[in-house]
């Protein structure tokens, strides 16, 4: 027990301390919950986090890794295609993205870009295998249920407001075929119990919602609360009584009418938002899941994901039609990322926020995994391509991968790592595993690689095995 | 046995070495100055905190008596018991120090003597408690006499004598409606109903309750619905749940369960299917275990999975860390975990992966307690499970029933005997409990049943609840059943029970699952599954294959060129009803979740009983629980008006992908609603459902349905823009309307005169892989229907309905009887009537009203713990 919890155990039984204290500092004197084993925390340099999820592998040298540009002719080898789109200039001289992410281009001046991040291989791939791993640290199946990233910030950090989830994820159906399981399996806190579950939110514009009484309710919510107060006080059996068990009860009843009622909960409604900042973002579900983050964080949101949303086959799993699907989902994603940056920017909410942009994996058109790793293919295209449908970057690339930064102490315009100009592109200089990553982002929050839960009486660390790495030279 | 009669002697020779060899032991020994220099000086070069050879430390004074792998390093007062003793006496190889001069006599006599002082901390300490090392075999008590009178079953003899050694007086026992609330919610998971419940009050014969525990698991049904929650969070088994697997992803035993939870099977014989499935019928799915497609981690194979898994749940041994390397925790070794599991390999020897690395070094199959090993018949994997078996069934082996026992007296009173049911080496309150309530389970045949009824009938079981205090508190002391929350089913089942309103589930399927269907367009699950699935196209149309999604623009919801043609006419494929059901078939609801129903990847023996913010904002504002209390409210006054009853329902796909065509009278409907919903498709996102060639007819000829707007256009789906080639019929392209999988389409036709609907519902064939297969459901309705009833189920309920409602005071003393077990106060009468009332009918409970009382009780912690 910690100080605070030491605390609040020595006054459980007294009715007073009902409203002095958040649900979760409650939730850990169950006892059941894991013990939280803090290494000695770095100062943070931020305190949110957004991580826009590019769901099914972004081919990275169609988008932040750009190469040697072929066009489509019949009869052009797949071999000879590194990139389907020319590279254009951006706000760093010596930083060039690919066509399509002009308004992200004008804002790279704000960005670390870390283009060799290295996913495992796991023999066969599996989107929401990988997906899995990026997002816990630790590859399935394993022996205890381990937690989403946003559990472990929102549990080590707490809420930032006690009127806002601290962990809000936005944008992914549940329900999504052969895969549903799998992408279950990672939204949820794990060991860590369901208070640090994420807050699902799939359609951006139905967010208000959530956090809004009831429509079959309508103006009874309030009635029924009141109704609630009466029969509880009025109940014989528990009328003096303060034990812990029945306390938290009522406390995590009063947390969800504060929530409900709360005027943070205008942070969820888009339509209070100016059309015009609206249709700024406004490219698809993605876009308006960037501006619901912006306002959630405004708001006092701790960890917001937002994704272009994992389906098998659709979005960034383009296994055919590579080409024109990038088209379509750099339209989704240039002007909301961008503009995301800017008004946290504006709103002088940049330097306290961290802002990454990443995927499972990248992609390749001839390589499956990585060069000389035995992984299966899963990709029918051919040698050579007869018609565009062919012309696109169809295999899942594990040896290199984008991931792009920003805000949150983070350097401005600077490139970490480097890939090879010709097929395989692979990683050249400074790989870096998924661990480094975490223990990257970790560090903007002020947690540190080695931080870890007492599970079943053994460590399990924040990132695998306590082993993740800071990449000290993103750090300004 | 054997141990512990090879221990008795162990201790006697001890015991007579002691007296002949000490000399005259030194007089108040003195841990600190003179035991710890000497182990420092002689043993922490191998023993520190840091080295831990054989995981003993002797660095501290706690060290010492928490000994090492090999167990406890000294017995206080009991030298020559003591493997520090025997070892650097050189009785037990290899003699200590390793490999260094042995201890002079005078060091010797030193350590000698201060265990037999008691191992004393300092010397006017009180001597030191013996390590709590947990015996293989069972060890029957001597029932001791009762120190209060009505304390007479064994079980409470022992409990009797417990409490009064702590200092308790005889305490009370819980009152009628306090034991049947407890009792039906711990048989059958579901709350007495009011009618039972005062019947039982007013019942005045001196065995009531023992007679109701005998009724109600009698009710086999009843009480395998509430149980199979607990064993499928134990067993890992999830119905419906899968993952992409090269081999098997996971696989279902809820049809075994259940019926082994409905004849009571054995606990013998029970473990023994699921070590050793033979037949179709036994439950294979648990050794598969949960498995991912591509490569896993050398310790999550199916056969690690399977040893983690055994000794977890069979044994309450943690397997865990040493799955990967020795335990730093525990005594069991890498190669422990690898010979388990190599009873459940196909291979015969397995090799040893230290973290990922492949080891020099392989196992043979050998159990984690060398005394119980059996030689192998054969080096089949028949029959090295089979073996396995024998071995964990083996009488002497008391860990099996003393887990078994342990963890169903943590689901009855809060708290385990031992309190980590996971962690059977740990100290029980009462080992003489334990181990006399497992003897009689062995005893009785492994009859589960009997163990309830002995659990139940006790009067140990009816003491009062009390509250959980500080958890971290290592000193507990038993004084009754611990306060505990409702789980997820028991929760909703109430809900169910209370209103009268179960979920459906969707039939077909044999064995226990169906999946949820709860309002909203999540898919019907539950259609019997074929796996031929293969939609074929019969005659490619011209241009390309045709592909699932597509990503070129087509005009949306509509299609073809329009060239109408024949269906014929195909046998319907009856869809068959629904069934009323409990919680537990619901698979994945939101509030399921969030009261606590674990994901079960993992063993969860004990859920997170605690209260949560998503979980209030779930009971408080979740769309389930309000419709359900809205709907279940009417039904209570008998204002839910019947469900109506479809135009149209066809099931399309599977090994029987012909569209199926329909002709109906629509001269009286005022609007369409054509739904499609998925019928457990194992390649959902390829589905492709058709509309095809709907038209309505009217007094001036027929009209195409693609010239009429819906009300909303979202259940369209974006067609190719090619030609459409419908899975099993031979015309190419004709119209249809492109709909989603799951798709509700709404059309106004009032007024326009229309007198037939007409068409068929099919597919568009799209290659599939082996394995794969699109099955739907089409529905047409001209009233908006309920999405889970859209078949009207079979009438049976699981319990059966309440009485009709139709005064205020009665709808009050309903909720209050039902979710609570009692009569409401004159207060609580005077709330709830307020709350009833409804300005425009006086007299006449209001359904608003009433769905907010019922959300009100239900959201109290009365209603939500088990007293």
């Amino acid at each position: 027990m910690n100080a605070e919890e030491r605390l609040i155990q020595s006054i459980i039984g007294r009715r007073g301390f009902l409203g002095a204290t958040a649900a979760a500092a409650l939730a850990a004197l169950a006892g059941r919950e894991p013990e939280l084993v803090r290494a000695a925390p770095p100062p943070a340099t931020a305190d949110s986090i957004i991580v826009l999820w590019m769901a099914g592998g972004m081919a990275q040298t169609e988008t932040f890794d750009p190469k040697r540009y072929t066009p489509f002719e019949p009869g052009v080898r797949t071999e000879r295609v590194l990139s389907t789109f020319p590279a254009i200039d951006t706000s760093v001289d010596h930083i060039k993205i690919s066509q399509g992410l002009e308004r992200i281009a004008k804002v790279m001046d704000r960005a670390s870009l870390i283009r060799t991040f290295q996913a495992p291989d796991l023999g066969y791939i599996l989107h929401s295998r990988h997906q899995f791993h990026w997002h816990t640290g630790y590859v399935p199946p394993q022996s205890v249920a381990v937690p989403h990233l946003g559990s472990v910030v929102a549990k080590t950090l707490r809420p930032r407001n006690p009127s806002v989830p601290p962990f809000i994820s936005i944008g992914q159906n549940m329900e999504i075929g052969g895969e549903t399981a799998s992408i279950k399996a990672f939204h949820t806190a794990g060991f860590l119990g369901t208070e640090y579950a994420p807050f699902l939110i799939t359609d951006p514009q139905d967010a208000a919602s959530a956090v809004r009484p009831h429509a079959d309710l309508g103006s009874r919510f309030q009635n029924r609360r009141r109704l609630y107060e009466q029969v509880l006080a009025n109940q014989p059996v528990y009328q003096y009584s303060g034990d812990f068990q029945r306390e938290s009860l009522i406390k995590s009843m009063d947390a969800a009418d504060r929530l409900l009622t709360s005027p943070s909960a205008k942070a969820f409604d888009l339509s209070l938002e100016p059309g015009r900042n609206f249709d700024l973002y406004n490219t698809s579900r993605f876009g308006q899941g960037c501006l619901l983050a912006r306002r959630l964080v405004e708001a006092g949101a701790r960890y917001v994901e937002v994704t272009t949303e994992y389906i098998p086959f659709r979005y960034w799993d383009s296994h055919q039609d590579g080409h024109e699907r990038q088209v379509m989902m750099k339209k989704v994603i240039d002007a909301p990322v961008a503009q995301l940056i800017l008004d946290l920017e504006d709103r002088g909410l940049l330097n306290r926020t961290l802002v990454v942009l990443a995927s499972e994996f990248g992609r390749d058109a001839i390589t499956e995994g990585k060069v000389g790793k035995e992984v299966r293919d899963q990709s029918t295209t051919p040698d050579v391509m007869t018609q565009p449908t062919h012309y696109g970057m169809h295999r899942h690339f594990t040896a290199a991968g984008s991931v792009l930064l920003f805000g949150g102490g983070l350097k401005r315009g600077f490139v970490y790592g480097k890939t090879a100009e010709e097929r395989p592109c692979t990683t050249i200089e400074n790989p870096v595993p998924v661990e480094d990553l975490h223990a990257t982002m970790y560090h903007a929050l002020g947690i540190a690689p080695t931080q870890n839960f007492m599970v079943e009486k053994r460590p399990v660390y924040v990132t695998r095995d306590g082993k993740g790495k800071v990449i000290n030279e993103l750090y300004a | 046995m054997m141990v512990a009669i090879h221990f008795r002697l162990a201790v006697l020779a001890g015991v007579v070495a002691a007296a002949l060899f000490s000399q005259v032991p030194p007089e108040g020994v003195d841990y600190h100055r003179q035991v710890h220099s000497l182990l420092a000086l002689k043993c922490l070069s191998c023993h520190s905190q840091e080295k831990r050879s054989g995981g003993l430390s002797l660095a501290t004074y706690q060290d010492v008596l928490n000994g090492g792998r090999s167990g406890a390093a000294l017995r206080p007062g009991n030298s020559g018991a003591s493997l520090i003793m025997q070892r650097i006496m050189g009785a037990l190889e290899p003699r200590m120090p390793f490999g260094l001069p042995a201890l002079t006599e005078p060091q010797i006599s030193i350590i000698r003597a201060w265990i037999d002082q008691g191992a004393r901390a300092t010397a006017a300490s009180a001597p030191a408690k013996a390590k709590w090392e947990a015996p293989l075999a069972l060890e029957r008590p001597q029932l001791p006499e009762s120190p209060w009178k009505n304390w007479t079953d064994p079980l409470d003899r022992l409990v009797a004598d417990y409490l009064s050694k702590q200092g308790f007086p005889e305490p009370q026992l819980i009152s009628d409606a306090v034991f049947a609330r407890r009792a039906y919610l711990d048989l059958w998971g579901l709350l007495p109903p009011p009618e039972d419940l005062r019947r039982f009050i007013n019942d005045t014969a001196a065995d009531k309750r023992r007679r109701l525990v005998s009724q109600l698991l009698g009710e086999s049904r009843k009480y395998a619905e509430h149980w199979i929650s607990w064993w499928n969070d134990l067993l890992r088994n999830e119905e419906g749940v899968t993952y992409y697997s090269e081999t098997a992803g996971r696989k279902s035993i809820t049809a075994w369960l259940l019926s082994a939870l409905e004849s009571n099977t054995p606990y013998d014989q029970w473990v023994s299917k699921l070590l050793n499935p033979v037949s179709p019928a036994d439950p294979d799915g648990f050794l598969i275990g949960v498995n991912w497609r591509g490569t896993v981690s050398a310790s999550q194979t199916p056969a690690l999975q399977a040893a983690q898994n055994t000794a977890q749940v069979f044994l309450g041994i943690n397997l865990k860390c040493n799955s990967c390397h020795d335990s730093f925790i525990s005594r069991w070794k890498l190669k422990d975990a690898y010979s388990l599991a190599t009873f459940f390999s196909v291979e015969d020897e397995l090799r040893l992966y230290r973290c990922d690395v492949a080891q020099d070094q392989f196992t043979t199959a050998g159990f984690l307690y060398p005394e119980l090993n059996r030689p192998l018949p054969s080096d089949s994997a028949e029959d090295r499970r089979a073996t396995a078996a024998a071995i964990f069934t083996d009488p002497r082996n008391g860990r099996m029933p003393r887990t078994l026992v342990n963890r169903i007296w943590q689901r009855l009173l809060g708290r385990g005997i031992v309190a980590n049911v996971d962690e059977m080496d740990e100290e029980p309150w009462s080992p003489e409990t334990l181990d006399w309530m497992a003897s009689e389970f062995v005893a009785g045949g492994y009859d589960i049943k009997s163990l309830l009824t002995t659990i139940l009938s006790s009067r140990t079981y009816q003491l009062a609840a009390v509250p959980r205090k500080d958890e971290l508190n290592k000193e507990y002391v038993f004084q009754g059943p611990e306060l505990r929350r409702l789980t997820a089913e028991q929760f909703a089942d109430a809900v169910a029970s209370i209103t009268g309103d179960w979920h459906v589930v969707a039939g077909g399927r044999a064995g226990g699952g169906g999946g949820a269907v709860r309002g909203g367009l999540a898919g019907i699950t539950g259609a019997p599954s074929d796996g031929a699935g293969i939609i074929p196209a019969v005659r490619p149309a011209s241009g390309g294959t045709p592909v699932a999604g597509g990503g070129a623009q087509g005009a949306a919801g509509q299609a073809g060129a329009g060239r109408r043609v024949p269906v014929a006419p195909a046998a319907p494929v009856p869809i068959p009803p629904g069934n009323y059901s409990r919680e537990w078939r619901i698979a994945g609801s939101s509030l399921g979740r969030a009261l606590g129903r674990p994901i079960r990847d993992q063993v969860n023996s004990t859920r997170d009983a605690q209260a949560t913010t998503p979980q209030a904002l779930e009971l408080v504002n979740g769309e389930s629980l309000t419709h359900w209390l809205w709907r279940g409210a009417r039904k209570m006054l008998g204002e839910l008006p019947p469900e109506p009853a479809s135009l149209v329902s066809r099931q399309v796909g599977g090994g029987r992908p012909a569209p199926a065509p329909f002709d109906v009278d629509v001269s009286q409907s005022q609007k369409l609603y054509l739904i499609v919903q998925d019928a457990l498709s194992t390649a959902a996102d390829k589905a492709a459902p058709l509309w095809i060639q709907p038209e309505l007819v009217g007094p001036n000829g027929t009209t195409p349905l693609s010239a009429l707007t819906p009300l909303d256009n979202s259940g369209f789906r974006e067609g190719s823009g090619g030609p459409i080639t419908v899975a099993g019929m031979s015309e190419s392209n004709p119209s249809a309307v492109r709909v989603k999988l799951s798709s509700v389409l709404v059309y106004d036709i009032a007024g326009k005169g229309f007198t037939r609907f007409r068409g068929a519902v099919g597919f568009e064939a799209v290659p599939l892989s082996q394995g794969e297969n699109v099955q739907g459901r089409f529905f047409v309705f001209d009233q908006q229907p309920s999405m889970d009833r859209l078949v009207p189920p079979n009438p049976e309920t699981p319990l059966p309905p309440g009485p009709v409602l139709r005064s205020v005071p009665e709808a009050v003393h309903r909720v209050y009887w039902h979710a609570l077990g009692r009569a409401p106060t004159p207060a609580e009468l005077r709330i709830g009537e307020a709350a009833l009332a409804d300005r425009n009918r006086p007299g006449r409970p209001s359904a608003e009203g009433l769905a907010d009382l019922l959300w009100a009780v239900l959201m109290t912690p009365e209603f939500q713990f088990i007293r």
